[in-house]
Formats: C-alpha cells, structure tokens, sequence
C-alpha cells in the first residue's frame, strides 16, 4: 500500500480512530496526541505492512498499542508528582454511557466499543487484540453485564 | 447493547483531532512526495498520479452516492444469497398489532414512566417490511412509519409466544440511510416452530432529544418455511486427543453444536508449551477459505470452558456437504514492545494436529 492510499484510509476511519483512542483515554489532547504518534509509527512503518487487507486492523493495534502506553506514561508521571489532579480527566460533562464505560477497566471497556459502537465482529476483535476469541466472547458479556448494572436507572 | 444508543451517546470527534490527524497524515504523505520527486526527476508522473487519485476520489463519491440512493437489500446486508431456499425463510409486509399496554420490565420505575410523553394515537410507530427467520435466527426489518418518523425506537428484548426472552436482540441502524431499523435475535437454542408470535416491546425516544416517549409493542405472527435439521454426533481419535462434535444443527443460513476435546493434562502440557496458549476452533470451507463465526448465547460463552467449545457459524452455502474443523493454538497477548514482530501482521495461528472434516449431512 503507498502512502497516499494509507493517508486516504487514515481520513475515511478519523471517526473510528478517535472513538477508539476515547474507549482507552479520557482526555481529548492525549487522544490526539495518542492518534498523531500511532500515525507516524504507522507511516514509518507502512513498507512492513505485508497485506493490504490487513492495513486497517494493524493501524487500529497500533493506535490501541500507544494509547495504553500513553495511559501507563501518564499514570507513572502523576505518581512522580505526588499529585493526582482530578484523575488526570478532563472536568466535562459526558453521558451517562460514556460516564459508566469509563468505570469499566480499560480492556472491557476496548472491546465494548469495538463490537458495539465500531461493528467489529468477535473474531476481528481477537486478530486485533491478540487474544483468543473465546476472552473476547467473555470480556463483551462480563463488560455488557457491568453496564447493564451501572445504566440500569436510565435505560430499558 | 444498542449500536444507535452508542453512537448518540458516544464522545464526538472534536474538530482538533481531525484537523491534528489530517496535518499528521498530510505531513507524511508530502513527505512521501518529496522523497519521490528527489528519486525521480520530473514532475510530469506525479501530476498523472495526482490526477488518477483525483479521478478514483470523484468515481468512488459517485459510487457511494449511487449506494446512497439505491433500495435497501435486506439479504445484501444479512449477506445472503438470492437462491429459492433463502426466500423461503423470508416472509414480507408484516401485518402488526399495537398492543394496548407495554409490557415493562419489573425493575423500572413508574414515577418516571409517567413523566413519558404520551401520544395522541396509538398508530404503530415502525413498519415490518420484511422477517428472516430460518429456526436459529430471527432478523427483522422495519422502516419508521409517517410518525414513527418523530422517534428514534431501540429494544433489547423480545417476547415469543408470550415468554420474556433476557436481552436476546441487537438493535442496528443503518448508519448510511438512517432510516432502516433492524432487529437480530439468535434463538437457535429454543427450538421454535413456525409459526410463532413475536413482540417487540419498543422503547421510543423522541428524535434529537434525551427525552421519553411511551413505549410501544408490536406484536405479529412469524410464519416462514424454516427448517433445522438435526446433524450425527462426530468424533475424531487421534493418538493425543479425541475430539466430539455433539448437538450438530443446521438451517439454511448457519449451523451450529458444541466442540470437546479430551486429552489428559499431561498431553495438554506437552501439547501447549509456551505460556498462555489456548486452543479455539475454528471452521474452514474445503478449499481453505474463511467461514464467519456468528455469536453464541451469552450463557454458552461462559460455559464454554474445559476444552468444550459452543460454535454457530454461517454456512457458506444451503447446499454445503461438509467444512473442515481447525482447532488453532493462539498465544496470549505478546508484550507489548513484541507488537509489530511479524511485520506487524497478526500472527497466523498453528493448526493443532490435522483437521478434520464435518459432515453436514443427515
């Protein structure tokens, strides 16, 4: 795949990107920051990228990929400052789904959106995640069930 | 879960990530365009490149455009064929009935089901165009009506022949029309019988507002030439392990059962040897091409534990005889630093032992 094409995928999928960056960090800036970094790794490395059907799924572990390390940088940083400034999460009003998703640990919380906002199917989610289908299978029920309990005031 | 809930309920893309990923991405590909015209003298192909990209980009908005305003193909999007055994499992213009009292669940409470808009008539909010239903899935297709247009409608329950079902049903949009609701249940454990009645107790939102309406429940009767055919018990002995495929079915559409396999834990240890390894099974055409898992219940995939493996998975073709079972070993999840080992590709699993073949046949 050239440049120009991966740059076109790049642009069709923002939306999913940046969905997928906000499943694993709070803040929009990290998100960005997360998602300029995983472009730039994906760049420098395009000519390692042996199938073009893969080009996608491979840019999204490595957004996922930088958005943990960015997380783990984060929390190691505010841990040296002895601080912890308002869990180092923007002040804003998200929704209430948004709000109990963020409760979840971060590798339900990945899944979740995966399958139900991004449409990936379980098996997808295990090639992208590296993980047996059948920990997908379970972390989408376990996950689904905690939300199910945190949204169960609001919702049907 | 409903996909539409997610995507109202989600963060928004700010307009900064867009324009820091377009300056990331730009950035890169002038990059890309400098290093070529350095390499190559003349700009000439670079022009013609630039002009096949601006020719690819208008055909690819004119074929989405023409995507856009084409009819909406039910089984395109259930990606079936259009052979005589899928329209037999096909049933159309669905006649409803608005039942006079929601049916709620327990738990929600109904000081704030007052506080619900209530509506002047009781017209049926959404039209049922078309039902798939093939004895293991239940999908519906509907299009607001005139005032179903006001509402944005979702359910994460379904009643059959009176029985509660526990959250068995996904509720989609089709993000590019937003006008097509589809509804998917899988019920291929409950042995139903055509025909049988459905409702589908709505809950209504009013469109563009984070506020209720009243819900309402549509009720109508399923009557399609569905047929689940009961498959043989399979088992395969190798030298190591022995492998069961107990409580074979299939439609039309997919086929389903459980996978076992009994080895002793010494043979497993032996068999497994780096860290983290598990074992999945997965179906394969003859020819090596992919066959798409469909999901189990969730109750299946908490049992699925002990080697025993509950599968459904689409069948590539009604007249399909047999598919090759591969049970795969997957390694765990690699440290991160090992995440672009093998190109960055994911890692093609190893077969365990030979695969097998399953018959689909009576």
């Amino acid at each position: 795949m050239d440049k120009i094409a991966f740059g076109n995928l790049i642009m069709e999928n923002e939306v999913q990107l940046y969905r997928i960056a906000k499943s694993i960090l709070r803040n929009d800036e990290d998100c960005m920051d997360a998602a300029q970094e995983a472009v730039t790794r994906a760049f420098e490395r395009l000519d390692t990228l042996r199938n073009d059907s893969y080009a996608k799924t491979w840019l999204i572990r490595i957004l996922i990929h930088e958005c943990c390390r960015l997380a783990k940088e984060k929390r190691r940083t505010v841990l040296m400052e002895e601080a912890w400034p308002d869990d180092v999460m923007q002040k804003q009003d998200y929704s209430s789904l948004y709000d109990a998703l963020s409760v979840l640990e971060p590798e339900f919380r990945i899944v979740l959106v995966l399958h139900y906002l991004e449409g990936f199917q379980i098996q997808e989610i295990a090639g992208i995640l590296r993980v047996p289908q059948g920990t997908v299978k379970s972390r989408l029920y376990r996950g689904r069930e905690k939300m199910r309990r945190l949204l169960s005031e609001e919702d049907v | 879960m409903e996909k539409r809930m997610w995507e109202q309920e989600y963060p928004k893309m700010p307009e900064a990530f867009h324009k820091a990923l377009e300056d990331t991405v730009k950035e890169n590909v002038q990059m890309e365009l400098k290093a070529q015209t350095m390499e190559k003298p003349g700009r000439r192909k670079y022009k013609k490149r630039f002009f096949f990209l601006g020719v690819a980009v208008v055909l690819m908005l004119a074929s989405l455009t023409t995507i856009a305003k084409k009819k909406f193909d039910f089984k395109e999007y259930l990606r079936l064929d259009k052979s005589q055994a899928i329209d037999e499992i096909f049933q159309y213009n669905i006649k409803v009935k608005v039942e006079e009292e929601p049916n709620l669940p327990e738990w929600i409470d109904r000081e704030w089901v007052k506080t619900w808009e209530k509506r002047e008539d009781n017209a049926p909010l959404l039209d049922v165009k078309e039902v798939m239903f093939d004895g293991g899935q239940l999908c519906i297709y509907g299009t607001p009506t005139e005032s179903g247009k006001e509402y944005d409608l979702y359910t994460h329950r379904l009643v059959i022949n009176g029985k509660q079902l526990d959250d068995p049903i996904d509720t989609w949009d089709d993000g590019d029309r937003g006008e097509d609701y589809i509804f998917i249940a899988d019920v291929h454990n409950l042995d139903l019988e055509c025909p049988f009645e459905v409702t589908l107790p709505l809950s209504v939102f009013i469109s563009g507002k984070n506020k209720r309406s009243e819900n309402q429940d549509l009720t109508f009767t399923v009557d399609t030439e569905a047929a689940v055919t009961a498959l043989p018990d399979q088992q395969f002995v190798f030298d190591d392990y022995t492998v069961n495929v107990t409580g074979l079915k299939k439609s039309v559409t997919s086929f389903w059962g459980k996978v076992s396999l009994d080895w002793t834990k010494e043979q497993q240890k032996a068999s497994m040897k780096e860290k983290g390894t598990s074992i999945w099974p997965t179906f394969e055409r003859k020819d090596g091409t992919f066959i798409q898992s469909l999901s189990v219940t969730d109750e299946e995939s908490q049992s699925s534990r002990n080697n025993q493996w509950y599968f459904r998975e689409r069948l590539p073709s009604a007249d399909e005889k047999s598919v090759m079972l591969c049970l795969k070993l997957m390694t765990g999840v690699p440290p991160e630093d090992t995440i672009f080992e093998n190109g960055g590709e994911p890692k093609e699993p190893e077969h365990l032992g030979e695969d097998m073949e399953i018959s689909l046949e009576p």
